[in-house]
């Protein structure tokens, strides 16, 4: 952030809270996924903060038949801790369950990788939830697998479990047989591309540090897309928006989109009509992708919930860019008490004005 | 009240409902008479591009009747929903004019304005929307020469790009 940033924000609104301003707390450190070790402690440090009463509720993972799909589970005493599980399927963010608990007495625990993390933190940032209310224990994540791309390995085959090992992973079909791909090729698209793997602000962190993976793969697209005309680029986004069932989802995980009342839902005034046509479509898209820019903690959540697979990841990364480039803001749930950028001016911002 | 008569009828303060409802009702595409003419909505805050304008027309300065002007508290109203409403109920262009830097009638309001704008305009344009479309421009109360001359001019090149079809809901 430039030094003008600094100086101008406080001018211009209010102080942050003082439970923003808490120093890092100091963070205990366990065993990294993959260990033998880690599940149990992980299970372990679930049961002693709630039987010690640290907090009375934990949102983590809990297994399902399908071992390529546990679910999201609320675990309210200590001897429900069993079943937790954290493996390398737990795709889902997590984050914006807390809200939920938001008139809930008493303190949560949630189970984040690193892009939860950031989720966590930005709806703290965004004042949705106090930080001291929130129990963050961070997993220093190896990245996660995609259910889909495991089955089209297996091909025809029903796969009955995956045991993942540092850079490969094993597939057992029901028959028995076993084969052997590498990691790379079954992590997800986000987890390819992510660079911050790890949770920026926890209380309990399990492994060491990640390095990410370096890939400018979305950015690559994003480059592509602005060299393109402008009735390429129409074109482009009219074949993805007009498959769009308005289901969502995008808005519903997405941890920036936390107003408790949404544009869309409004009925008066009714800016978004219910009818398909590609002005709605364009209305709610973009609408959806500017009230997120600034904000946006590039999870890509809204990426991989979208049923009819629009790419959110190239609307969300591209305002990601632009603000990055036009206000030199860091990366929004990456640091506590950091307001979005457009809610801030610095005199000498860029000016597009004639 | 600048003088020019189509800008004045649309000048009146709408409600957000309004707004929303307020559709094509009298628009000026002509297109049953052959003759088109680009449609454009320019949003101009209260204290400088509104004075602005009202300055042109009190000068009996002609700016082309396509411009329809939206009065609004400060360039820091517009929402960009407003933005989008607006091509998509029939506008060819959509113009976006506050006070100057360091001027504003609210002090910080147009820092504020200045920052969305620029990454709706970046976005608005990767989404598929010609960048000609879409323009800012800081007019002050005693720019009406300006206002003329940008409307002129932005009018010229929506001309030339011909209706807009990107997120049009009346075609």
């Amino acid at each position: 952030m430039s030094e003008a940033i600094k100086t101008a924000a406080p001018v211009e609104g209010e102080p942050m809270p003082a439970e923003l301003k808490t120093a890092e707390i100091p963070t205990r450190r366990g065993p990294a996924p993959g260990d033998p070790e880690f599940l149990g402690a992980l299970r372990d440090c679930c049961r002693s903060l709630l039987a010690e009463g640290h907090v009375q509720r934990i949102i983590a993972y809990r297994e399902t038949p399908d071992s390529l799909r546990p679910e999201v589970a609320f675990f309210a005493s200590p001897e429900e801790t069993g079943d937790l599980v954290w493996d390398l399927f737990c795709n889902t963010n997590i984050c914006k369950y807390l809200l939920d608990y938001r008139t809930f007495e008493g303190r949560i625990g949630v189970v984040v990788k690193g892009c939860d993390a950031r989720g966590v933190v930005q709806l703290i940032n965004d004042m949705q939830i106090p930080r001291d209310k929130v129990e963050i224990i961070g997993i220093c994540c190896p990245g996660q697998i995609d259910p889909a791309k495991v089955e089209s390995a297996a091909g025809e085959a029903w796969v009955s479990r995956v045991v993942a090992g540092p850079d490969s992973v094993e597939i057992v079909t029901e028959e028995g047989t076993e084969m052997r791909v590498p990691l790379e090729s079954v992590l997800t698209d986000r987890c390819l591309s992510c660079r911050k793997p790890n949770p920026p602000v926890a209380d309990v962190v399990f492994g060491e540090d990640q390095k990410g993976r370096i890939s400018d793969e979305v950015f690559e697209q994003i480059a592509e897309l602005e060299r393109m005309s402008s009735a390429e680029r129409d074109a482009f986004w009219n074949r993805h928006f007009e498959r769009c069932i308005r289901c969502f989802a995008c808005r519903n995980v997405c941890p920036a989109c936390s107003c408790t009342k949404c544009v869309f839902d409004q009925q008066e005034p009714d800016w978004l009509a219910g009818e398909r046509n590609q002005a709605n479509q364009h209305f709610f898209q973009i609408t959806r992708a500017v009230h997120v820019s600034g904000r946006c903690t590039g999870c890509e959540e809204c990426d991989r919930v979208c049923p009819v697979g629009i790419p959110l990841r190239l609307m969300n990364k591209k305002l990601w860019k632009d603000v990055k480039d036009l206000f030199d803001s860091p990366l929004p749930g990456t640091k506590l008490g950091v307001r979005s950028p457009l809610v801030m001016w610095d005199p000498k911002d860029a000016d597009s004005f004639e | 009240m600048p003088v020019n008569e189509s800008a004045a009828a649309e000048a009146e303060m709408m409600t957000e409902a309004e707004m929303t409802t307020d559709g094509a009702s009298g628009a000026g595409a002509d297109a049953g008479t052959g003759t088109w003419e680009p449609r454009i909505v320019a949003f101009c805050c209260n204290w400088c591009s509104y004075a602005g304008a009202d300055l042109a027309g009190t000068s009996r300065k002609q700016y082309p009747a396509n411009i329809r002007i939206v009065r609004v508290p400060c360039s820091g109203r517009i929402n960009p929903q407003y933005i989008l409403r607006a091509f998509q109920r029939g506008a060819d262009g959509v113009m976006v004019a506050g006070c100057h830097p360091g001027d504003c009638h609210y002090t910080t309001g147009n820092y504020y304005t200045r920052r969305r704008f620029s990454v709706v305009q970046r976005f608005l344009e990767y989404v598929g929307l010609h960048p000609d479309r879409f323009s800012g421009h800081w007019i002050s109360g005693s720019e009406g020469e300006k206002f003329v001359q940008t409307a002129r001019e932005f009018t010229e090149k929506v001309r030339s790009l011909g209706p807009n079809e990107k997120m049009r809901d009346v075609l």
